[in-house]
């Protein structure tokens, strides 16, 4: 049970938007696919859902090709960034639509979860500001109860309170039924601590898929007196620093032998934002 | 499943505007009569215009029918294919239940014509098939008169449906020209080359044309229903090169 995307391209124009991506997206798992802008996640997740075409290669649901295929279709949700629901349709009508098209789409949750976000329901799409244009689409994608649940910058225009209320609902419907979440986002630092596995892609092509773990074991953290972290950090691969007055964090690719550390030097885990900015930015 | 779900939600999306389009319709009905009721040198004539307003209401629901429905559509999960034979039920549900009702009114209206000659009310078979309704049979007629409005409806919604997904495929450049190319050329350059290099004989050779494809010259109202399948036929088919290759341009 996976979503499979074997040797997708897609170019837009003179535009290389996907070169050759294949991937395995697993059933069950959290995924966070990160890159910059205009790197190629948005296009990826419309072709997995049937939005657009790939000029190459195909897209396989539980082995069943999704180009138009309304099985392979029912069982992914998609929540992008831009609004697909009409604009003059209340809220109330689109969690009814929905439930029409999802079976499974659970209506007591949903009203749950706009009680939680205090949506109001007789609001009508265009009405609701970007905010509650994202958390109306979330209270769907977490409902819907499909076995793959895109989410395609799921917190945009989101306070700091409501994102926190997205993530720790997302954690806790994931650990209720499980299902495969893919986010794509920018909120990099926010979203390490939700996500399992990691896909990187830069440019149109997959330059990481690994776990969070493993990818997180790439380098270090080592913080610390200004003066000591400089000493120690001479002759690594440095792909970042922060000071703040004396104290400095720097952020380091390679293994940590402990027995080199110096006395006053704290190690611990990279930071996947820096680590992010450091393999997209060549 | 899908289909199920897909032509319910477009059926869904009709239900309003038609609900205003007969509510317009009875009102006009009710004022028009009232009037010719309590003012006795006043009238009401009314020939062909119930299905004819019809026509063009369809004909605009088919050009609304498109970008908004496609997004909805592909937002929950639904191929352009589910989507389309969905549009296609919508369209001859939506054709045979506005023909049933226009004949309905058609058949009040001659109902008030009996008991107020003021007020005259008639059909558009009726107008373009004179001869032929004197020698049916009232049922008959007006069954007749139902398939006949049907595929002059569903040909009308197509007509709508086919223009509108032409657009939406267009880049802004082409819709642009063919904005102002399509009705330059019919109204303005048809006429004048017609007049200038053919002597009119354009213009009566389509005035032919219209009346034998319309059934008004032969008096057969089959071959409206002919023509009127037909042009929706071929209206279909281009709709559906043009939508199964339709992406998202939100």
């Amino acid at each position: 049970m996976s979503i499979e995307i074997k040797n997708i391209s897609k170019n837009f124009g003179n535009t290389c938007a996907l070169d050759g991506v294949s991937i395995n997206f697993e059933e069950n798992r959290i995924y966070g696919l990160l890159g910059r802008n205009g790197a190629g996640k948005t296009t990826l997740l419309n072709i997995i859902t049937n939005r657009i075409f790939a000029d190459k290669g195909e897209v396989l649901v539980d082995g069943i090709p999704s180009m138009e295929n309304d099985q392979a279709l029912g069982k992914i949700y998609m929540m992008g960034e831009k609004n697909f629901y009409p604009e003059t349709m209340k809220i109330i009508e689109i969690f009814r639509w929905s439930k029409e098209f999802y079976p499974s789409f659970d209506m007591d949750y949903a009203n749950k979860l706009a009680d939680i976000f205090e949506l109001n329901l007789n609001k009508n799409v265009k009405s609701l500001s970007t905010g509650y244009n994202s958390i109306f689409k979330v209270i769907i994608a977490l409902s819907v109860n499909t076995p793959y649940v895109l989410l395609d910058e799921p917190v945009l225009g989101l306070d700091a309170n409501h994102r926190d209320v997205f993530y720790k609902l997302l954690i806790e419907k994931y650990s209720n039924s499980p299902a495969t979440f893919i986010i794509s986002t920018h909120l990099i630092e926010e979203v390490s601590n939700v996500i399992e596995d990691v896909i990187i892609i830069k440019k149109g092509k997959i330059i990481r898929n690994e776990s969070r773990e493993e990818l997180m074991s790439a380098g270090y953290t080592v913080s610390g007196m200004a003066s000591l972290v400089d000493e120690y950090i001479k002759g690594k691969e440095v792909i970042g620093t922060d000071s703040i007055g004396g104290l400095k964090s720097a952020y380091i690719m390679g293994q940590v032998f402990r027995n080199d550390v110096p006395e006053g030097l704290e190690i611990t885990k990279m930071d996947l934002q820096k680590l992010f900015v450091q393999l997209t930015n060549a | 499943m899908s289909i199920k779900v897909a032509t319910k939600y477009q059926i869904s999306e009709y239900i309003k505007s038609i609900k205003i389009f007969y509510l317009v319709i009875v009102l006009v009905m009710v004022l028009f009569g009232t009037l010719t009721i309590f003012n006795s040198s006043s009238s009401f004539t009314s020939t062909g215009g119930i299905e004819g307003s019809a026509m063009i209401f369809l004909f605009i629901l088919g050009l609304n029918s498109f970008k908004e429905t496609f997004l909805m559509m592909l937002q929950n999960g639904t191929t352009r294919k589910s989507m389309f034979i969905g549009r296609l039920i919508t369209i001859l549900v939506t054709s045979a239940f506005m023909a049933v009702v226009d004949r309905f009114v058609v058949n009040v209206g001659g109902l008030i014509n009996t008991i107020n000659e003021n007020y005259y009310l008639n059909g558009m078979y009726e107008m373009i098939f004179q001869s032929r309704v004197k020698s049916l049979h009232i049922v008959v007629m007006n069954l007749e008169a139902i398939i006949i409005t049907i595929g002059v409806y569903a040909a009308a919604m197509v007509a709508g449906y086919f223009i509108t997904t032409a657009y939406y495929r267009m880049s802004k450049m082409l819709k642009i020209v063919v904005s102002i190319g399509v009705p330059t050329s019919l109204m303005i350059l048809l006429p004048v080359l017609d007049s200038t290099l053919f002597g009119g004989k354009v213009s009566v050779a389509l005035g032919r044309f219209f009346g034998f494809v319309f059934g008004g010259k032969t008096g057969n109202p089959y071959n409206l229903l002919i023509s009127c399948i037909l042009f929706s036929i071929v209206g279909i088919g281009l709709s559906w090169l043009l939508i199964r290759k339709a992406v998202e341009k939100n």
